[in-house]
């Protein structure tokens, strides 16, 4: 192996351009130094393959450890799996917490049902509602009236939620703005869309903010 | 035997760094489908363990660049290599990327 100037030089650009490309895709760096807030939160995941399972896990808990002082995360092994558990976990968090966001991580849902039993005194704790299902932007108004103050689903019939939720997520995480981190998220899933030259049409579905 | 591995350090390397970072991915894949029970520790366990996987993946394929820089091969043969080279190296970077995400406390 030789050593000479201009080995060196091109394995320092060879190993600067994989991290570029790494820290502008991943955003690495976008998660540093972030304080922990003072809220709760609960994230619950569909039934879906293992793998899949595990790896909302992985990326959802790793940033709700990091942002919130305190949350849980359910997986689904079927439809109604976990609901009690779920409801009595969201109830103690909105006594206990000033500020309580949820995460619905799953395909179309009718999670506002499990909502329903819980007074609506505790709901008013109830900050964000984060829901990756198609076509549940259409139940805004539901969630908005039980006492979310953010709703953020995606609209149009299919969602996007894949490529946005990895960009919200961190976003959030930085900024603790939902407003600000939908937009931001938007922003980079349509940089990202349009880099893998997928259909106009998307922007319907991106995250969008009620 | 040792003049072939000699005469091809480049490839060989690559051919490891290829067989390791399958191995990796593997053991990481079986991780993620045998925890039935879907708990954190068991996943970030397995991440934690593949920063050392990741780390000589990305030290062997340094080392292979050196070698192909130094190799009297054909240059599009040269680039075919780099290119696999640098894939690998990419996806070696995403595991340690995992890992980051894991340990987002740092």
């Amino acid at each position: 192996m030789r050593f000479n100037l201009k080995n060196i030089v091109f394995v320092v650009v060879y190993v600067l351009t994989a991290v570029a490309l790494i820290f502008y895709f991943t955003e690495i760096p976008i998660s540093l130094k972030t304080p922990k807030n003072n809220y709760a939160a609960i994230a619950i995941r569909d039934n879906v393959s293992n793998l899949e399972k595990n790896g909302s896990l992985v990326f959802t808990q790793a940033y709700l450890n990091k942002k919130y002082k305190h949350n849980i995360y359910f997986t689904q092994s079927f439809r109604e799996d976990k609901k009690q558990q779920f409801i009595d976990s969201l109830k103690m968090f909105l006594s206990k917490f000033e500020k309580v966001d949820v995460y619905l991580l799953a395909h179309h849902n009718y999670y506002y049902n499990w909502f329903q039993g819980i007074d609506a005194e505790a709901l008013s704790h109830l900050n964000l509602v984060y829901n990756t299902g198609c076509g549940n932007a259409a139940d805004s108004l539901i969630y908005k009236n039980l006492g979310a103050k953010y709703y953020i689903a995606h609209s149009g019939k299919k969602s996007i939620s894949p490529i946005f939720y990895f960009y919200f997520l961190r976003r959030l995480d930085v900024t603790n703005h939902p407003k600000q981190a939908t937009a931001q998220a938007n922003r980079q899933l349509l940089k990202v869309l349009k880099f893998l030259r997928i259909s106009n049409e998307i922007e319907e579905h991106e995250g969008t903010i009620y | 035997m040792k003049e072939l591995f000699i005469k091809h350090k480049g490839i060989w390397l690559i051919l490891l760094n290829l067989i390791l970072l399958s191995i990796c991915i593997l053991i990481l894949f079986s991780f993620f489908n045998s925890n039935k029970d879907f708990e954190y520790q068991i996943i970030s366990k397995a991440v934690n363990r593949s920063l050392l996987f990741s780390l000589v993946l990305i030290t062997l394929n340094i080392m292979s660049v050196f070698y192909l820089l130094n190799s009297k091969y054909k240059l599009s043969l040269k680039l075919v290599l780099f290119l696999i080279n640098f894939i690998v190296f990419i996806v070696s970077m995403l595991l340690l990327h995992f890992y980051f995400i894991i340990n987002v406390d740092y």
